[in-house]
């Protein structure tokens, strides 16, 4: 009995932690014009190379160093490890070419920004998806 | 009994003081979501970013090369440099970039300083002090965590001074080809260090960026001209003009870098007419990444193209005639004649060549061989370079390298100090000119 509770609190946690780390989606906030994009249009807003998603003015901002949902998202959608992401970023800032997106935290605070902001775009944990968000991406 | 009465009384008051605390809460809210946009705004309008490298090199070879020698030295590669960035509104920017170097007391100079205007539509105009885009490197060169170098191949990044900065215009253009970026550049201007003046500097480039690999075109002519006296002088004894010489610098270079492997090659050439150095050099630069580690190899030349303008050969018929009247002189001499009566010889023996004249081709000889070796040691280079690194991302913003370079010149001084080079060939001690150094370079470089 009290092995099979074991067995189950160790399922229901697996289960938990595979939910919260099911992986990074790109959102907006759930009243913003940018509509459904394509990976590589996500990539190359957030790596500065394109301004816009189909027109809208998408502006990226980033989860702290360190958060899950970065990890995540630069692992899996960007395929950059945090060095080469410094290192490029080093290359555009100064060259005055480009600023890497503002970091604002973790989750819940990129759907605070996005879902004040219609023109923002940032990433979170798919299973922190709600109703003030709405997902344009999804691996 | 009467307690719980209280109890059941008491709820729908905490009901509605929680309902009217979670209004303020929710107010709260939105006022700090307003403040951290207008921090953010804020951040955006103006914004700092630095960069540092601090490391130390020594070479097994007590004269300098490329200014290290067998002493260990702090300096010679390290630098912290300070960009401030303002953002006047989405168009405007001025930016600004002070950099101390070591191997400059670590003074302070404001190596950029320019008033930057989007045009909209990729179109991008800069005017002030910027850097010389030269090579695939140069607007980076200074930022030593975005290479894989501790220090950069500098056969072919000493051809034109790499950090000269110049004064001017910058137009730049960039548009998307499909997924992919092009980027072609237009600069205008002048650019002083203390060896040349260059005026007019007219350069193009064209840099085409795809996802794993980029290749870049840079063209540039200017009007060259001669700052440092001792090069004037040196150019003087060929009759040499030294004043609006037409120079040409081409580079060629091409970036693989999907991810794990990285790649990098850049081919320059620099020319320009009469006896400044026209120079050929290529970098390459094969590296693997192993999580943190990234281990390199890079094989570097640099061969100079017109070594023949430099011989002493082609010197003025003035001085080949001091040179002659000097070497008679030294022959009686070394038979045993004293130097007064050597010099009377041969004065009486050479057709319209008076006794003075001898003497000053004694005093003078000396000077013009110096002269000679000096431009020689200058500017003929025959090297190669095998260099072996190692970069450990230790955290994400710093790098540690560490990098073994072994270098061989062949008959030409190359980046040897050409002081003490050209003093060894005037002295007719050449031989003992070094061969080969092998440089040790261990950095760290961070941006942050």
């Amino acid at each position: 009995m009290k092995l099979s509770n074991k067995i189950l609190t160790a399922l229901a946690l697996t289960a938990s932690v595979s939910f919260v780390h099911a992986g990074a989606v790109a959102v907006v906030g759930a009243s913003s014009p940018i509509g459904a994009a394509s990976g590589s249009d996500v990539v190359k807003v957030f790596l500065g190379k394109k301004k816009d998603l189909g027109g809208v003015t998408a502006i990226p901002v980033d989860q702290d160093e360190g958060t899950p949902g970065r990890g995540a998202f630069y692992s899996t959608i960007v395929k950059k490890s945090e060095a080469q992401l410094k290192s490029y970023w080093s290359r555009l800032i100064f060259t005055g070419k480009g600023q890497a997106p503002q970091v604002v935290g973790g989750d819940a605070d990129v759907k605070g920004m996005v879902s004040t902001n219609p023109n923002l775009i940032g990433y979170i944990d798919e299973g922190a998806v709600d109703g003030t968000v709405k997902v344009v991406f999804k691996p | 009994m009467a307690i719980k009465h209280l109890t059941y009384a008491c709820i729908p008051l905490i009901a509605a003081s929680m309902s009217s605390q979670a209004a303020t809460v929710d107010q709260l809210n939105r006022q700090v979501q307003k403040l951290s946009q207008r921090i953010a705004a804020q951040d955006q309008r103006f914004r700092v970013n630095g960069f540092a490298t601090f490391g130390m090199s020594i070479s097994d070879e007590a004269m300098p090369y490329n200014d290290v020698n067998d002493e260990v030295n702090f300096n010679r590669f390290s630098k912290a440099g300070v960009q401030m960035t303002f953002n006047m509104d989405s168009q405007n920017s001025v930016v600004m970039q002070l950099v101390s170097r070591g191997d400059n007391n670590w003074e302070t100079n404001a190596e950029w300083a320019y008033f930057k205007h989007e045009f909209g539509s990729g179109l991008t105009g800069k005017i002030g002090r910027i850097r010389l885009p030269a090579y695939q490197l140069s607007e980076f060169l200074d930022v030593g965590y975005s290479t894989p170098y501790a220090q950069v191949p500098a056969e072919t990044y000493d051809s034109l001074n790499p950090f000269a900065n110049m004064e001017g215009v910058d137009l730049s253009y960039s548009m998307d080809v499909g997924d992919n970026t092009a980027t072609f550049q237009a600069v205008y201007g002048r650019a002083k260090d203390d060896e040349f003046d260059l005026t007019d500097i007219l350069g193009l480039s064209g840099v085409f960026q795809a996802d794993t690999w980029s290749a870049r075109l840079g063209y540039a002519v200017a009007s060259v001209n001669v700052a440092s006296e001792t090069l004037q002088g040196a150019i003087g004894l060929y009759g040499g003009s030294t004043e609006g010489i037409d120079g040409a610098f081409t580079s060629l270079g091409f970036t693989y870098d999907p991810g794990d492997l990285y790649f990098t090659t850049e081919y320059t050439q620099l020319e320009a007419d009469g006896e400044i150095v026209d120079a050929d050099a290529l970098y390459a630069t094969i590296g693997y990444r192993f999580g943190r580690l990234m281990p390199t190899l890079t094989y570097a030349m640099a061969e100079s193209q017109d070594d023949d303008e430099r011989d002493i050969s082609q010197i003025t018929a003035a001085n080949t005639g001091a040179i002659a009247l000097a070497t008679g002189v030294a022959n009686q001499v070394a038979g045993g004649t004293d130097q007064a009566t050597a010099i009377s010889n041969v004065a009486a023996v050479t057709a319209g060549v008076e006794i003075a004249d001898v003497t000053a081709a004694v005093a003078g000889a000396p000077l013009i061989v110096g002269g000679v070796s000096a431009l020689q040691a200058a500017s003929n280079r025959n090297t190669t370079r095998i260099g072996l690194g190692l970069r450990y991302d230790m955290s994400p913003g710093v790098a540690v390298k560490v990098q073994y370079d072994l270098i061989e010149v062949d008959d030409a001084s190359g980046l040897f100090d050409d002081t003490a080079w050209a003093t060894n060939d005037a002295t007719g001690a050449g031989s003992s000119n070094p061969d080969k150094t092998n440089i040790l370079t261990i950095s760290i470089d961070t941006v942050f």
